[in-house]
Formats: C-alpha cells, sequence, structure tokens
C-alpha cells in the first residue's frame, strides 16, 4: 500500500483507486514494476529457504535417509 | 513434464498462507448461509418453505447473468491497486453487513406477523447478499491467476485457499448444530433468532476481516495491458477461449457425478438405520484428503494437469466399481459398508482434493492462453463462468436426483423419506449402487472434451515463456520512457 507516487512523489489518499498520478500521469500499479518483482522473487525465495529448513529440522531422520535414497535411485 | 519451473517464484510463505486463510474467513458466512438457508427461514424466521424454494429457484437464473455480467465489470476494472485488488479491499465490509441483516431478519422483525413483509425482507436481503459475495468471489479466484504469472506459485496460493478454507469452512456448521441443540434445550438462555444474529455477527466481522486480508496482503504481478476493454469485447473474448469452453463443458457433463450425496443421507438411514454412522465413516476421508494437498506438488511435478484429470476421474471410477463389489452382498449390514465406504472415502477424498486444485489453476493456464492469442486477460470473465457453472452443475445434479426417487422406490411422505411398499424394486440395492459405482463411472463421460485439449506440457510452458518475454519488453517500454522524461 504505497502512500505517494513513485516517480514525482506526489502524496496519494488511500482512497485515491485511480490507475494513473494526477499529478505526473504515470501508472501508479506498473511504475517500477521489474525491480517490485526482482524485489518480491528475493523476499519468496528466503522465506522458502527457512520454510526448507524448518522442514528439514522437523523431519525424522529415517525419512531424510528414505528420501535420499530413492533421489540417488532416480538418478 | 513441469509446467512452469523455468519461471521465478515470486509469492512466499507469508503471502500464500493469508490468502488461504481469507478464503477460509469468506466461506464463514457462505457456509452458514447454505447450509442453514432453509432451516432458517422456515423453523426460524416463519417464511412458508414453497417461498423459500421459489425465491432460491428464481436466484439460481439470476446467477446465469450476474455471475458473467460481475466478471465483465472485473476485467474492465483498472486501478492503482490492480484490478481485482480494489474489490477484494472494498467487499468484505457491505458482505458483513448483509450477513448480519440476512441472518438477524428474525430478530429485527420480532413480533412482526406479516408473513408477505418476511418474504420481501428475506428476498431484498438474500438478494443484495447474493449479489455482494459473487462482486466478492469472482476477484478472489482471479486474483489466484494474476498473483503471479508462475503455475507454480498460483498452484500453492489455490491449494492454501482449498486446504484452510476446508477447516475454517467446516467450523461454522459445527458451531451452529451445537448452538441450536443448546437453545432449543433451554441450556443456553437464548433463542433461536438470537443464536443466528449472534452467528452472523461473527461471521461478519471475524470471518470478513480474514477475507480483508486478501486486499491488504497480496499483489497482483501481471501487467493488464488494454486500459480501456469494453464490457462487449469481454463478453466475446469468453467465446475465442475454448480451452475455457471445454473445461466447462467438462463440468457440465460430469454433473452425475454429484448426485451420490443426496441418496448418501436416505442410505444411512433406511438402509443401515442410524444416520450418524456417516460421520464416522467420514473421518478416515477427511484426514487423507488432507495429506493429498500436502502430495500434490509432488504429483504435479511428474504429471501435466490434463493427466492428472485423466488419472483421478478413471481412479474414482475404479474404486466405484470395486466398492460396489465389495458390499454388493452386505449393504444393509453397518458392520461390513461402513468400513468399505471409509476405505473407499480415503480414496475419493484424496481424489477429491486434486480436483479442488488441478482445474482451478487450468483456468489460470487459459487465461494465458488468452493473453498469448488476443493480448488481453480476463480473469474476471474466466472464473466467473467457473463459479456460475459450479451452482448449475449443483442445481442440476439435485434435479436429477429428485428425479431418480421415485423410480428406485422412495417415497416422501411429509418431511421423511420411507420405502414405498409398491413395485418390488430392490431400492436398497439401488441406493448402494447410487452412492458407490453409478455417479464415477457415469461422469466419465466429462473427460471426453478432455481429449480435445491440449494446452497442456511443452505447449504451455512455451507460450508461458514467451508471455514472460513479452511482459518483460513492456516493462522495459515503461522503464525506457522514464528515462527519457528525466
Ligand atoms: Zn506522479
Amino acid at each position: 500500500m504505497k502512500s505517494e507516487c513513485p516517480k514525482c512523489g506526489k502524496k496519494l489518499s488511500i482512497f485515491y483507486f485511480k490507475p494513473k498520478c494526477p499529478q505526473c500521469g504515470c501508472e501508479l500499479a506498473y511504475y517500477d514494476m521489474d525491480k517490485m518483482l526482482e524485489e518480491d522473487a528475493k523476499k519468496a525465495e528466503a522465506e522458502f529457504a527457512k520454510l526448507d529448513a524448518f522442514i528439514d529440522k522437523m523431519t525424522p531422520k529415517f525419512i531424510k535417509k528414505k528420501m535420499k535414497k530413492d533421489m540417488s535411485d532416480s538418478k | 513434464m513441469n509446467e512452469g519451473n523455468a519461471l521465478k517464484r515470486y509469492v512466499g510463505v507469508k503471502e500464500t498462507i493469508l490468502y488461504g486463510v481469507a478464503n477460509g474467513g469468506q466461506v464463514i458466512g457462505y457456509n452458514m448461509i447454505r447450509a442453514q438457508l432453509t432451516f432458517f427461514l422456515v423453523t426460524v424466521f416463519g417464511v412458508p418453505a414453497r417461498a423459500v424454494t421459489a425465491m432460491i429457484t428464481v436466484m439460481g437464473f439470476w446467477d446465469a447473468f450476474n455471475d458473467p455480467l460481475m466478471g465483465g465489470i472485473v476485467d474492465k476494472t483498472r486501478s492503482r491497486y490492480g484490478k481485482l485488488r480494489p474489490y477484494l479491499l472494498i467487499v468484505p465490509i457491505p458482505l458483513g453487513i448483509t450477513t448480519v441483516l440476512f441472518f438477524g431478519g428474525a430478530e429485527f422483525l420480532k413480533g412482526v406477523e406479516s408473513t408477505t413483509l418476511k418474504i420481501v425482507y428475506m428476498c431484498i436481503t438474500y438478494f443484495i447478499w447474493e449479489f455482494i459475495y459473487t462482486i466478492g468471489d469472482i476477484p478472489f479466484w482471479g486474483l489466484s491467476a494474476a498473483i503471479s504469472p508462475n503455475p507454480v506459485d498460483r498452484s500453492r496460493v489455490i491449494k492454501s485457499a482449498r486446504f484452510i478454507s476446508g477447516i475454517i469452512g467446516g467450523l461454522p456448521g459445527i458451531i451452529i448444530t451445537v448452538c441450536i441443540d443448546l437453545s432449543r434445550n433451554n441450556i443456553i438462555p437464548f433463542t433461536l433468532s438470537q443464536v443466528f444474529l449472534f452467528l452472523a455477527v461473527i461471521g461478519g466481522t471475524f470471518g470478513m476481516f480474514l477475507f480483508s486480508l486478501s486486499g491488504l496482503c497480496t499483489k497482483e504481478r501481471i501487467v493488464q495491458v488494454n486500459n480501456d476493454p469494453k464490457l462487449l469485447d469481454c463478453f466475446k473474448l469468453l467465446f475465442k477461449n475454448k480451452y475455457l469452453l471445454l473445461i466447462v463443458l467438462s463440468n457440465i457433463l460430469g454433473t452425475v457425478g454429484g448426485i451420490g450425496g443426496t441418496f448418501s443421507t436416505y442410505f444411512y438411514t433406511l438402509s443401515l438405520g442410524i444416520a450418524s454412522l456417516s460421520l464416522v465413516a467420514g473421518i478416515p476421508g477427511t484426514i487423507s484428503g488432507w495429506v493429498s494437498y500436502g502430495l500434490l506438488s509432488n504429483l504435479e511435478q511428474r504429471f501435466t494437469s490434463k493427466q492428472l484429470i485423466f488419472g483421478c476421474s478413471l481412479s474414482n471410477a475404479l474404486i466405484g466399481i470395486i466398492t460396489f463389489l465389495a458390499g454388493m452382498n452386505s449393504y444393509t449390514n453397518p458392520k461390513i459398508i461402513v468400513p468399505i465406504i471409509a476405505v473407499q472415502g480415503v480414496f475419493t477424498s484424496f481424489i477429491g482434493s486434486i480436483n479442488a486444485v488441478v482445474p482451478t489453476k487450468m483456468i489460470a493456464d487459459t487465461v494465458d492462453y488468452m493473453e498469448w492469442k488476443t493480448g488481453e486477460r480476463s480473469e474476471g470473465m474466466s472464473f466467473s463462468l467457473l463459479t456460475f457453472v459450479g451452482k448449475l452443475t449443483g442445481s442440476l445434479s439435485t434435479a436429477i436426483a429428485t428425479a431418480i426417487i421415485p423410480l428406485i422406490g422412495l417415497q416422501e411422505v411429509g418431511q421423511d423419506m420411507v420405502l414405498s411398499s409398491a413395485g418390488g424394486i430392490n431400492t436398497k440395492f439401488w441406493m448402494w449402487a447410487l452412492i458407490t459405482v453409478i455417479p464415477p463411472v457415469a461422469s466419465l463421460i466429462s473427460l471426453i472434451p478432455y481429449a480435445f485439449y491440449d494446452l497442456t506440457g511443452d505447449k504451455l510452458k512455451n507460450i508461458q515463456l514467451e508471455l514472460m518475454q513479452r511482459r518483460e519488453k513492456s516493462i522495459n517500454a515503461n522503464t525506457l520512457e522514464k528515462a527519457e522524461e528525466v
């Protein structure tokens, strides 16, 4: 929930729904979208790494052994 | 076979879970309305049963216009929050209010004798509730396609939604049943109308707070190219989307698959003699349904969506046949039948979870296909068709079941269903067949449209990759423009 225009910095009310900035006319939802996607991808990657580590910690050893064996079998 | 590992993941753990929690909040009120509609209106509010049936029928026809219309309006929407999220931010408030107005009716109109006034109140509040619910439901499912360009992300949020709403959504049914019993036996000092008002307030505040998370805590991550699509064009787009139409046709052909539920109630009371046994037989299935969500990612890596659909339908039919044969000589003996049904439930619930995720994900694939073909995305229209067909097949399968009832020797006497003595039909045998083998085998015809469905595997992957490159270009163009202006 950005409260200002990412391009010209104009303050926007949260009830301002229009797609374009009233001052500079840029597309508020898509301006700098590549940067936003890049950041989201990094954030998601970090969150899933944490989750994977958590699951790894919670998984009993014998299951892990079996999974390792399955993996090497399929290779 | 993996249909999306070339793309990055954008939706994190928190956003995935919150999308599911929001769906859980959304269905609290919905499940109350669906499960308790007739009981509340007839017994608590005092509206004649005939008026309730008439209203539900008329609303069914209204949905046929309402759903695609809302879908079109959603597809036309552009805002700085995206095209779907504005609705998810706004809708929870009026939806909460109308939930309270609808279920509070008996309390608000206490002392009113006029049946006409009650019917008017019921029709107006139900109409508005349904209307607003639709404006929230279509963008919610549409968001599953717009939340990420990566099918793996989409599948994950759909799984989260189905799983969490399965748990949270089951609660109101249990709570209402308990509260009704407590009130009737005077254990709690509240009348039924007060109980319903109280539960509506919980569903309308707590539930809607959770639902609003879907607007507050998510993002739309796909550029909607066309800035000013016309409503009529949105409708036209629907008919150009052959893959979507194939999915819809398949859903309609699969209608018979839903008739088992109607007969299962009669089977337990009339053949086995104890209605509550169905709860016992359902427990293992509930658990396997949950496990299925966990294992589905593995299956999705190995098989395409189409392969999963074929696998599910065929195994469902096979399990139906085996179950039918296993209980063919003892379908009135609870000691044998309950375990058999429980085992069947383990398999069918497992398959049911897959069926709750994969077709929804495929709708998102067809939205991608339309963007690839025409440059426009139609999340609203496509998912509105899905919700509409869901309601349509629901009503159709009830109608089919009602038509079968007299044919197999069941008879309605007052409020109860009894075995009719006439005819020499083996009613109990037919009921056994109807809850085990007939629905899954008959719904195999729903696979026919999928024979023509080839938006899978490499073709789908290439389309999604090409779309990604196109979108990158349009984002880069935006950046260039940015540089020039500076
Ligand atoms: Zn600006």
